[in-house]
């Protein structure tokens, strides 16, 4: 009756409802099939497996400076017969340090592990937290000691967590310098400073001559490791506290501080946002130097301009030569099935002859190990990077910075800039604050 | 055959019926059930716990959290911060959005009027990251289109709109202005349609000018449009996305808003039970500031 009814072209309600009906349960079902499907066939993982699926994330940064890794997997995988590689790319980036330790906390809680290596984290940002979470697995029984002795000292000390154990393995760096236009410097007859007493009186001669868009210096000073650190590591061997923060509190420290307002009014208008403002200005030729990792300088060589019109060389200098480097690392999850692989991957995959090489003459990075140069010829502009390791300075491996350093540093050290207080207020407001952090 | 419907047949298709449309609605209830009612429900209860997810552990806290929510300095900044959006945002917004729909609705050719609302629409339609990422470079001090532009007048334009604490928000505000003036102006060219032209040539026959036309006829016929509006734009209150993507709530916290910082000591700080506070009177709020507005309306339409 019902499809008579619509073959003459009649609405017939009960006819409209079913067939609405049908189609509902039609579109839905599938939809529902799949959410209640299970695509994940390992079961519970066993640990200590040496053959099957090694899963590897890493940060996104790491899939744009790396596109060796698929060579690496390969590679891996001949070596290792048994073992498959499935690189997991992650959308978040590394500032996405809470969303991370939210995920791999209730991983850890229920048994289970996305992947079994996560590559791109760094001690100071997100291993500590990860660390303290219980999130990711001690590494202590793990590392061979052939690793370990290849960690150039100040690198091995590095990721070495409060608790005395280790939980991440470095396999690049990134070494803090100063990147110049040596042909913006010789046009208006300006040489580079050396030291960081000499750099805001360059700066003012350089900024008097140049056009208005253009600026003498830049650096991210708004974060406390990109422009603080490596001004204090220069000026003292002490630049830790005892609680394993930033040593903001000492003579030093108000310093570096001052350095900081003196120079600033020579840096871009939005050099203090949290987004390398200071570096894209450089890219964009409206910079003639700027304080900044190795990698920043590759990405200007990447972005046009000619070996000869860029530099970079190492930090400038206080009472002694120093500069702030970090490790990038990789984490074992908690529940990772296959523990003793996910570590070989770091130490013979990305620490062997291909990966050290791809590192260094593709990515721009420096692996922190003492038999690099025995194994790999580094660019010109990366070896001084290189070199400046041994008497580099790292950050603690713990949640200081994330939690207490520089979310009050950004706030503190905006106020002084922006709204004129004082150095020594701003010393003695980021003192109190990082003396009350405890691990 | 007899035409009259026996009530024992009525009672018998009509529960078939039923059951038919508990069927087809089934599906929406269950959905707003599950990604709306229950964690609605959670949110409140949540509220009256301490809660950190690392830890996890929960904790009764009874009322202390709305203690601590009233007495909390910070509260208190970020929602100034969010009224102050407000107070720029959404008269601004409504003002040029209600121009521009006078204007469109008065042109003489309606492909005219179907041109210009893709226009201003089509800022809506654009997804927010793009937005976002766009207006960063437009407020780019050294390398933006407003800083390149003043330079090549001669005009000194390397204000750092977005790291300046006296322009930031403003300049948020512009944004979501640009963003989202579209939408509005199509709630209000539907409630120009909908005003009966007879009233507008009996205005003009008496000889009221147009402004007087607006003003006596145009405005309040239009204020149950500009009433659901106002209720719409209350949802800046709550603003997350701008101040997360473009500032994150700098500088100095200058652009730290009500939703922003509650945000902050979900995700960042780990108190979720605080956090649920926070959103509880975040919606007691705006229920307050509807219940408000729409008393207004009732007693101007009276």
């Amino acid at each position: 009756m019902a499809r008579q009814d619509l073959v003459r072209g009649e609405f017939n309600r009960r006819a409209f409802l079913g067939r609405a009906a049908a189609t509902a349960a039609a579109v839905g079902t599938p939809g529902l099939l799949t959410a209640c499907g299970n695509d994940d066939d390992r079961g519970t993982p066993s640990s200590g497996e040496t053959t099957g699926t090694l899963r590897v994330a890493y940060y996104e940064f790491i899939d744009n400076v790396a596109p060796w890794l698929d060579d690496l997997k390969n590679e891996f995988e001949e070596a290792n017969p048994g073992v498959t590689v499935e690189y997991l790319p992650q959308a978040a980036d590394i500032t996405a340090v809470d969303a991370l330790v939210r995920k791999l906390s209730l991983e850890a809680r229920e048994g289970e592990a996305t992947y079994d290596l996560l590559l791109g984290t760094t001690g100071f940002v997100d291993v500590g937290a990860l660390a303290k979470a219980g999130a990711v697995l001690n590494l202590d029984e793990l590392l061979p000691d052939s690793y370990l002795d290849r960690l150039i000292g100040s690198a091995r000390e590095g990721v070495i967590a409060t608790d005395g154990s280790t939980y991440c393995m470095p396999f690049w760096t990134d070494v803090v310098g100063l990147m110049s236009r040596p042909d913006m410097l010789a046009e208006y007859g300006v040489d580079a400073p050396t030291t960081w007493d000499e750099l805001p009186r360059f700066a003012e001669q350089l900024a008097g001559e140049l056009p208005n868009d253009t600026y003498a210096y830049g650096a991210d000073w708004a974060f406390i490791h990109r422009l603080f650190y490596p001004i204090l590591v220069t000026l003292t061997d002490e630049p830790i506290a005892d609680n394993g923060t930033i040593n903001v509190g000492s003579p030093e420290g108000l310093q570096a501080l001052e350095l900081i307002k003196q120079v600033q009014p020579f840096m871009p208008p939005n050099a203090g946002d949290t987004s390398s403002r200071s570096d894209e200005a450089f890219q964009a030729g409206k910079l003639a130097m700027a304080t900044y990792w190795q990698a920043k300088y590759q990405r200007s060589l990447e972005s046009g301009f000619e070996e000869d019109q860029l530099e970079f060389g190492p930090n400038l200098e206080g009472s002694h030569p120093s500069t702030f480097f970090w490790d990038v690392s990789a984490v074992v999850t908690t529940h990772s099935a296959m523990p003793e692989v996910a570590v070989k991957f770091v130490t013979d995959g990305l620490l062997g002859e291909f990966g050290m090489t791809q590192s260094a003459e593709v990515s721009g990075r420096a692996c922190p190990v003492t038999d690099l140069t025995d194994t790999v010829e580094l660019p010109p502009w990366l070896e001084p990077a290189y070199n400046q390791l041994e008497t580099g300075v790292m950050l603690p491996c713990n949640d200081a910075f994330v939690s207490v350093e520089q979310p009050t540093y950004l706030e503190e050290v905006g106020r002084m800039i922006l709204e004129d207080v004082s150095p020594a207020d701003t010393q003695k407001t980021l003192a109190d604050a990082f003396s009350a952090y405890e691990y | 055959m007899s035409l009259a419907v026996t009530p024992k047949r009525l009672t018998r298709r009509h529960t078939r019926d039923l059951g038919w449309a508990l069927v087809l609605v089934g599906p929406a209830v269950v959905l707003a059930a599950v990604f709306v009612i229950w964690p609605l429900i959670r949110t409140v209860y949540l509220s009256f716990f301490e809660y950190s997810f690392i830890i996890d552990e929960l904790s009764f806290a009874g009322f202390d959290n709305y203690i601590s929510w009233a007495q909390d300095a910070e509260m208190w900044q970020s929602l100034w911060i969010s009224v102050q959006f407000f107070v720029f945002y959404v008269p601004t917004s409504m003002a040029l959005a209600l121009a521009l729909a006078v204007l469109i609705d008065r042109l003489a050719r309606k492909y005219m009027q179907s041109i210009y609302r893709t226009i201003f629409y089509f800022p809506v339609v654009l997804p927010a990251a793009i937005v976002f990422q766009m207006w960063l470079w437009i407020y780019d001090p050294t390398l933006g289109v407003i800083a390149q532009t003043g330079q090549a007048v001669g005009v000194d334009t390397s204000v750092n709109w977005l790291g300046n604490p006296d322009t930031a928000l403003g300049s948020l505000a512009l944004m979501s202005i640009w963003r989202l003036m579209g939408e509005t102006v199509i709630f209000f060219l539907v409630g120009l349609a909908a005003i009966p032209r007879d009233y507008v040539e009996a205005g003009r026959v008496d000889g009221a000018s147009e402004w007087t036309i607006f003003r006596k006829i145009i405005i309040p016929m239009l204020m149950p449009i500009i009433f659901l509006v106002f209720i719409l734009r209350l949802k800046v209150l709550e603003l997350i996305n701008e101040p997360l993507f473009m500032t994150e709530g700098g500088p100095i916290g200058s652009t730290t808003t009500y939703g922003l910082e509650a945000y902050y000591l979900f995700t960042k700080e780990d108190q979720i039970g605080y956090a649920n506070t926070w959103f509880v009177m975040m919606a007691i709020i705006a229920v307050a500031a509807a219940v408000f507005a729409g008393r207004r309306l009732k007693s101007y339409r009276e």
